[in-house]
């Protein structure tokens, strides 16, 4: 019908086709070369979603990628340049720190970095400028603070030992910045004879038993920070509802013993009690709860702490496990966790909301203050567990000195400091005297926010005293954790040691697998955990795929390296 | 309908004796009309072979056992061994066939739907002038919704307990449904979600298409007596027809890139869903996690593009084959 249209004007419509036509090749071979070199890990690029911590931590891995393949040209000459720029330096404090007892003034002045995981609070500028005082007058070095956001820690870390970046002291453990991984990718330093000789103090003040769960092949990449090492699984609930409703918190032993204050909480204030997540928040079935060393948790792999034989297991197949899942499901099914359970970035403010009565967590001393910082509720605490001191919780945080430091003599001098000198580590942990804290009691050693100040408007309270150094140095911020760490390095020492603590597990030959495995538990442990998943049909499904998975090969494969790790160590 | 015009095209093109002259000249012809195109175009272009051809060579990191230690070149050399995580469990099939299988409804879904607004958006254009800006800004605006907003959102509708969706049902004395542990309800979710997203913007591209239409063919169906029906599938659907198989082959192209956004936030990363949501992107990142092993991240990277570029290729053999004129290449 419309020939004659068409015929009209046949040139006009010719070039338009053909200019369509070009550009639309352009735009086929652009992406198609760009889908070719996402292999490169590009994917980042492209799937940029991400405005928020969640999302962002999502592309880590693609983004551990691109760089990996953009800056891999530049990491070599980049760390060679730094080297070489501080070769004079390094080689004159080389010469000069040998002597530890060296005065200040006889140590070239140095740079040092300190990157650890936090979110970079307000007045962090007034904190290092204050701290640098300090620690040139004792060592002859200013310090960089670089805290980084707990969301984007882990991979803006791998970028950094990808591209080669110049650091010293880092932030390492097994459950971030992962410790074994960095040391297999030969990221950190072998600290051992720095550790005799720049920190004696601090080597001093632990146990070779402590210092060999640090330990990879014999050496010792990180300095263990002195803190709660085991993981004593109990209940923390909000003080307001267990004096409403008059629960006896002592005559409780185990997670079932919740139950009836459970029942109480959800009929009176009509809420779901038990704070959890999608993830694996608010999981009954913790490993130390039963007495188990979870080796790789990841994997659910792990061991009975006191079986002399050392057998691995597979923890999901434990009857233990089964019950947990079990209470959870009848604790869902009664209303205990909520139904559709929130991100794992708004479970804290669904609390703070008063959503939540209660949550499953370590009962460690001084538990109570940091809960209260974070979900705004006074709580109280009881634990459950009979503590067992295992590799992993002994490791749980750790400072290790990067390949690329110029200056690692002087890092581990700072790290010394950060564990002996309580001016220097209490700084660096609250913040400024007068300013961001006052002394409450000078005495006992207890601090307060000065007048008008709160935790909330504090320009600096990084509340992670643990990750800096020797916790059991830290000011208390509340009178009645007054005698805090003298309990929990009495916990530490009185815990029950695991047969298997000093084994650190190598997963290299497994990798495969464990990526496998890994994504499974990411998939049901959560869910059957907090009841959302019927276990009975669950379980067998989880099992029956991490067979499918190559969960026999992990569990063989780290058999034969913790016999071989017994035998060689007696 | 077509034909005549199309064969005359090509004969424009070809009746010479000597084609690469013609082609020289049709290129200086080319070149004068668009140069300044082209060059507009240019610092476009460098960033796409600074950003996207340069780095390619980092192709070789799937192969290797990549540490950062030892560097990109100086890494061991691993084979295959980086890809067997993608292949070696039901699992991994799983996703590949959700991955397809979503994407494919998508690409469906949006295409028909960002057309249809496309041609409805048209036929208001005239008699309704003032409302088309407001039509065309409402359509727009969820493109530019962060898919973490739009997660509340859907919670907002579907949540158990206080969703929109459970309280009308229940109103009409009907059964709650749990939806955040009920997999067989997500890709028909995921699909109006993923429409309501990116059919508007779509549309936009298509109504430009329809725009650029010679006015005097409809003049000239009008004459003939033809319907706005008849003058829709007789004049405008054939021609933007080339570029609907433009947009079709570039979402093929990434049809094995899933939106992290869509399938991590929408779902909530929710376990019991994974049956049906699981996707390649998000099954990579929750088993690289844990180890972060930059070779095998960058195998499935590598999976995914050349599967792409297999499909792409394949997608306009298929289409040449049926009408070599609407082909990209």
């Amino acid at each position: 019908m419309s020939k004659e249209a068409k015929g009209a004007n046949p040139s006009k419509d010719f070039n338009r086709r053909k200019f369509i036509k070009l550009a639309a090749q352009a735009a086929v071979v652009i992406p198609a070369g760009s889908a070719i070199l996402a292999a490169c890990g590009d994917s980042t690029a492209t799937q940029a979603v991400s405005t928020t911590a969640a999302p962002a931590a999502t592309t880590a891995a693609p983004a551990a990628t691109t760089a990996a393949a953009t800056t891999a040209a530049s990491a070599t000459t980049a760390a060679s340049a730094t080297t070489a720029a501080s070769a004079t330096t390094a080689a004159a404090s080389v010469t000069t720190a040998a002597s530890v007892t060296t005065a200040a003034a006889n140590l070239a002045p140095v740079e040092l970095t300190y990157t650890y995981r936090g979110t970079p609070p307000k007045e962090l500028q007034l904190v290092q400028d204050a701290l640098n005082k300090l620690t040139q007058a004792k060592i002859n070095a200013t310090v960089k603070l670089i805290p980084i956001d707990p969301g984007s820690f882990d991979q803006k870390i791998k970028l950094a030992f990808a591209a080669g970046e110049k650091m010293d002291l880092i932030f390492t453990a097994p459950w971030t910045n992962d410790y074994y991984q960095n040391v297999s990718q030969g990221n950190l330093v072998a600290i051992d004879d720095l550790l005799t000789k720049y920190a004696p103090k601090t080597y001093a003040s632990m146990t070779p038993a402590s210092w060999n769960a640090a330990r990879v092949n014999g050496k010792i990449y990180g300095i263990l920070n002195q803190q709660i090492w085991v993981k004593p699984w109990g209940v923390y609930i909000r003080k307001d509802l267990v004096d409403k409703y008059k629960i006896d918190l002592n005559s409780m032993n185990k997670f079932e013993d919740l139950e009836p204050a459970l029942a109480q909480i959800k009929a009176g204030e009509n809420i779901a009690p038990i704070l959890s997540d999608n993830a694996d928040g608010g999981a009954v079935f913790r490993p130390e709860y039963y007495g188990y060393d979870s080796i790789v948790d990841a994997a659910l792999i792990g061991m009975k702490a006191d079986d002399k034989d050392l057998k691995i297991i597979n923890q999901a197949a434990l009857p233990e496990f089964k019950a947990a899942a079990e209470l959870a499901r009848k604790w869902y099914l009664a209303g205990y966790y909520p139904k559709d359970p929130p991100p794992v970035a708004d479970a804290a403010a669904n609390f703070k909301a008063g959503k939540s009565a209660l949550y499953l967590h370590l009962d460690k001393p001084g538990g109570t203050i940091e809960g209260k910082v974070r979900l705004g509720f006074d709580l109280v605490s009881k634990s459950f567990t009979k503590p067992i001191l295992t590799t992993a919780g002994t490791t749980a945080a750790m400072t290790g000195i990067s390949r690329t430091s110029a200056n690692p003599e002087r890092a581990m001098m700072f790290a010394e400091l950060l564990n002996t000198d309580k001016e220097v580590y209490n700084l660096i942990c609250k913040g400024i005297e007068g300013k961001h804290w006052v002394w409450v009691d000078k005495a006992k050693e207890v601090i307060g926010f000065p007048p008008g100040l709160t935790a909330q408007t504090s320009g600096y309270n990084p509340n992670t005293d643990w990750m800096f150094g020797d916790q059991f140095n830290a000011y208390y911020v509340d009178a009645s954790q007054v005698g805090n760490w003298e309990k929990t390095a009495e916990l530490n020492k009185s815990a029950t040691p695991s047969n298997a603590l000093g084994f650190a597990p190598n997963t290299d030959k497994v990798k495969t697998e464990v990526a496998q495995v890994s994504a499974l538990v990411k998939q049901y442990y959560g869910p059957l955990q907090g009841g959302r998943l019927d276990p009975a049909t669950g379980i067998p499904e989880f099992l029956g795929k991490m067979k499918d998975a190559g969960m026999d090969k992990i569990t063989a494969e780290l058999q034969t390296q913790i016999l071989a790790w017994k035998k060689a160590n007696g | 309908m077509q034909q005549p015009l199309v064969e005359k095209a090509k004969s424009a093109g070809t009746d010479s004796r000597n084609p690469s002259a013609t082609r020289r000249a049709n290129f200086r012809r080319m070149w004068d009309k668009n140069s300044t195109l082209f060059f507009m175009a240019l610092p476009g272009l460098l960033l796409v072979f600074v950003f996207s051809y340069l780095p390619m060579f980092g192709i070789i990191v799937a192969f290797k056992d990549y540490k950062a230690s030892k560097g990109l070149f100086d890494s061991d050399w691993i084979g295959l061994k980086n890809f067997e995580f993608l292949f070696g469990t039901q699992d991994a099939w799983h996703v590949t066939f959700n991955t397809l299988f979503l994407n494919s409804l998508f690409i469906i879904t949006s295409t028909l739907g960002a057309i249809g607004l496309a041609l409805l958006l048209n036929e208001v254009r005239e008699r309704f002038k003032f409302m088309t800006n407001f039509y065309q800004s409402a359509l727009l605006l969820p493109h530019f919704i962060s898919y973490v907003i739009v997660s509340y959102f859907v919670f907002a509708f579907l949540n158990t307990d206080n969703g929109l969706v459970n309280h009308t049902l229940a109103g009409f004395g009907l059964d709650t449904i749990s939806w955040y542990s009920s997999p067989q309800y997500w890709p028909a979710i995921l699909t109006s979600v993923n429409l309501w997203k990116s059919a508007g913007f779509a549309s936009i591209i298509y109504l430009s298409g329809i725009l650029a239409i010679n006015p005097e063919y409809y003049e000239a169906a009008r004459i003939d007596g033809a319907t706005k029906w008849q003058q829709i599938t007789k004049i405008t659907v054939p021609l933007i027809m080339p570029l609907i198989i433009i947009m079709v082959l570039l979402s093929i192209g990434r049809i094995f890139y899933a939106d992290f956004g869509l399938f991590y936030q929408v779902t909530r990363d929710n376990g019991l869903l994974y049956s049906t949501t699981d996707v390649l992107d998000t099954y990579v990142y929750r088993a690289l996690r844990v180890n972060g092993d930059v070779g095998m991240a960058a195998a499935a990277g590598m999976y995914q593009a050349v599967v792409g570029f297999v499909l792409v290729v394949l997608a306009n053999w298929t289409v040449r084959r049926i009408d070599p004129d609407k082909a990209l290449f």
